[in-house]
């Protein structure tokens, strides 16, 4: 593979190793991923694996982080718009098997302490961040009322949408995360 | 009480003084007392401890019978919990405030329940990999939903809420943040945390103030959050 020539092959056989454990993490839950299932469908040896990860709690952790996604950056010029970009993007990554996926992994945080700082900081983290920081721009500038709580309005649009998808089980569709933005927005708007 | 209805027959000792149904297999029996005694044992050993070897010896069926209907101890469990046993009781305290802070003292009491809240995570993951399952849970989430769907229609009903409030996006804003911080970000749920999370959703949806106790002094939503 000539075009590949600038990437290390190890890094691509990294990712081969994620994928492999998201994928059966997926299909087959917590007990599917062991570190021989991942080797037989990823295609390398299991040593391959043991070289780069102590076993299977550290390749989970290495997996999960790979399905942070970047974060939207804000537009600035209407801060409902900027919320809705930036929560929709929390939505997008629930849809289809997404939940079940976050459904495995959450179960699995619950029992390994490492996994669970690195859902709250890489996979949560960054997204409520970004909501924190526009609200309180949008404080600053006057587009919400003094007094508008940041880390909550933040944590009233992340929770219904991972609440919803995962918990209720349906997906959360563009119209629901609208509608959820303009909801929390109603009660921090200027009268 | 509303609630009468559908679990009366449930709690009735056994199903013997059940109208006989014509026609209808013995099995629908079976179905009741597995169930019914699964439901019980949940109650005497919490979800983590319940085995199926458990439920077949308190319903005198065997295991083999158990299996036969759930394939799964998880989809058992789920069924058992959705439908048997009485509905929670619904407040009425008067106003949708009251209403909320009694429903979420009680849910983050369940929530705190370390063993209870692992086990239904652990459904929720098993779930992805077993559809039925996940039907069954989703009914059972949407069973525990009607008390905040009747919560909120007596609010509309007594010009709290405007009639056209959306009620799915109502009860996903309460429950969505307790849900979260108790199993995504290990945060506590607090009261004070409930009561500002009651007093954004409230304004965001437009309801009108009205103070839980009509003699005290209204002074705005966060009243009622006090001790008196």
């Amino acid at each position: 593979m000539s075009t590949n020539r600038g990437r290390p092959r190890s890094a691509e056989r990294d990712l081969a190793i994620r994928t492999a454990a998201l994928e059966l993490l997926a299909a087959r839950g917590a007990r599917g991923l062991t570190v021989e299932a991942v080797a037989a469908r990823a295609g390398v040896a299991k040593t391959t694996i043991y070289r780069r990860w102590s076993g299977r709690a550290e390749l989970l952790t290495a997996a999960v982080r790979g399905l942070a996604q970047p974060v939207a950056r804000p537009v600035g010029d209407d801060v409902a718009t900027d919320l809705i970009t930036l929560v929709d993007g929390a939505a997008e990554v629930l849809r289809g098997d997404g939940a079940g996926l976050i459904a495995v992994v959450v179960a699995e945080a619950l029992r390994d302490a490492e996994l669970a700082t690195v859902v709250r900081q890489e996979l949560l983290g960054p997204r409520r961040k970004a909501l924190v920081g526009v609200v309180r721009r949008a404080v600053a500038d006057g587009s919400l009322k003094p007094g508008t709580q940041p880390d909550l309005v933040a944590d009233l649009l992340l929770a219904p949408v991972y609440y919803r998808a995962v918990v209720v089980g349906e997906d959360v569709g563009a119209d629901v995360v609208a509608d959820l933005v303009h909801t929390v927005l109603g009660d921090a708007r200027p009268g | 009480m509303s609630a009468d209805g559908p679990t009366a027959a449930a709690t009735s000792a056994g199903a013997v003084d059940a109208p006989r149904r014509v026609g209808r297999p013995r099995d629908a029996r079976v179905d009741e007392a597995i169930l019914r005694a699964a439901f019980d044992l949940l109650g005497e050993l919490g979800i983590g401890q319940i085995t199926v070897d458990a439920v077949a010896a308190r319903a005198g069926v065997g295991k083999a019978t158990i299996y036969r209907r759930w394939p799964t101890k998880g989809r058992l469990i789920v069924q058992a919990m959705s439908s048997v046993g009485e509905a929670p009781a619904v407040p009425d305290t008067g106003s949708l405030r009251g209403d909320l802070e009694t429903v979420f003292a009680e849910f983050g009491a369940h929530l705190a329940d370390d063993h209870s809240g692992r086990k239904m995570v652990d459904l929720a993951a098993e779930a992805a990999q077993d559809p039925d399952l996940r039907d069954l849970l989703r009914d059972f989430v949407d069973g525990r939903r009607e008390r905040g769907r009747t919560i909120l229609r007596r609010a509309v009903e007594r010009g709290e809420l405007p009639a056209d409030v959306d009620v799915d996006l109502f009860l996903d804003l309460m429950s969505g943040p307790a849900v979260v911080r108790r199993f995504l970000t290990h945060q506590p749920v607090t009261p004070d945390l409930v009561g500002r999370t009651i007093d954004v959703i409230a304004r965001g949806f437009g309801a009108t103030h009205r103070p839980t106790d009509p003699d005290a002094p209204g002074d705005g939503c966060g009243s009622a959050r006090r001790p008196a």
